[in-house]
């Protein structure tokens, strides 16, 4: 019984392998706040967790502020366009971030966009990546549960 | 996405699919705080969903269905009720999006700020986007120069 256990769970490890690629090959393209996609989204986290609030102007002297134009001014507030819901799911990985980005290295990128705090931002933009691989498993997922070829669609999922 | 195509393909092929139809609901109200567009593509989906079980369970059955089940309804819709509340709060509307507030656009086409979602024509973008491989043609950028 025990035996048959650890037996499938071998057998599934090269999955957990194969996502956790996934997730690094990810993790490590990040390359910090460069556009207004991510950067209201990532500002709107920090004031919820700084200040208790949706408003971003209190940044607004980071020089990674690259909001614009995704912003609107409201009641002498900056705001968020793009949804602040997806600041909160992330609430986590800001959390988690600011734990590990001690350990993360810029030596490869150039010192003219180095700034305080670029550890902590590339640290975040590097854990988004969660979402996007746990979308992946689950398409995975759900092309194994239809016809079973799991080699066929990793290939499918690289790709 | 991925999650959500996961939820389906469960929903049709579980007998017993409360359990995803639930989580399913939960996901489909974050999208309410997170992706306007995403929501509504959603929603046509539920709304399909909802004719495909109505066909199949007649409207007596579905009604009863979701008179006993009312409970799956309730977080998506308490999900979806605080969004409302705290867009009210910090954006004075029912939804978080404020593009068409964004001073550019409100100078370019002046109050009538809505015309941005229409800023290509339908036809030919959409003919063009689905069956043209060729270079788009010229007409689908017409608004330009009166709709950013």
């Amino acid at each position: 019984m025990i035996r048959n256990e650890i037996y499938q769970h071998i057998r599934h490890f090269w999955v957990y392998i194969f996502f956790g690629g996934i997730f690094l090959i990810l993790f490590s393209t990040a390359a910090g706040l460069f556009n207004s996609i991510d950067t209201p989204q990532f500002f709107t986290t920090q004031a919820i967790i700084h200040y208790q609030s949706l408003d971003i102007s209190k940044f607004s002297s980071n020089p990674h502020y690259f909001v614009k134009p995704d912003v609107y001014n409201y009641h002498n507030q900056t705001l968020n366009l793009r949804g602040y819901l997806f600041s909160i799911i992330v609430l986590p990985i800001h959390l988690i971030a600011s734990i590990i980005s001690t350990y993360i290295s810029t030596a490869g990128f150039p010192p003219q966009i180095i700034t305080p705090e670029f550890k902590f931002e590339l640290a975040v933009t590097a854990l988004y990546c969660v979402y996007p691989t746990i979308g992946l498993y689950y398409i995975w997922k759900t092309l194994t549960n239809i016809h079973g070829r799991k080699l066929l669609n990793s290939v499918l999922i690289i790709f | 996405m991925g999650i959500i195509v996961y939820l389906l393909y469960q929903i049709f092929n579980q007998l017993d699919n409360r359990k995803y139809i639930c989580i399913f609901l939960i996901f489909w109200s974050i999208m309410f705080g997170i992706d306007l567009p995403l929501f509504v593509a959603i929603s046509r989906v539920i709304g399909l969903f909802c004719i495909r079980y109505l066909m199949v369970h007649k409207f007596q059955n579905t009604f009863s269905y979701c008179k006993s089940h009312w409970y799956i309804f309730l977080l998506p819709s308490l999900i979806i009720l605080t969004n409302v509340f705290l867009n009210l709060k910090f954006y004075g509307s029912l939804t978080y999006n404020q593009s068409p507030e964004i001073p550019y656009i409100k100078t370019v086409v002046g109050s009538n700020t809505y015309k941005i979602w229409i800023s290509t024509p339908l036809i030919p973008t959409l003919t063009a986007v689905l069956f043209n491989y060729q270079n788009l043609p010229t007409e689908v950028f017409s608004n330009m120069t009166t709709i950013p």
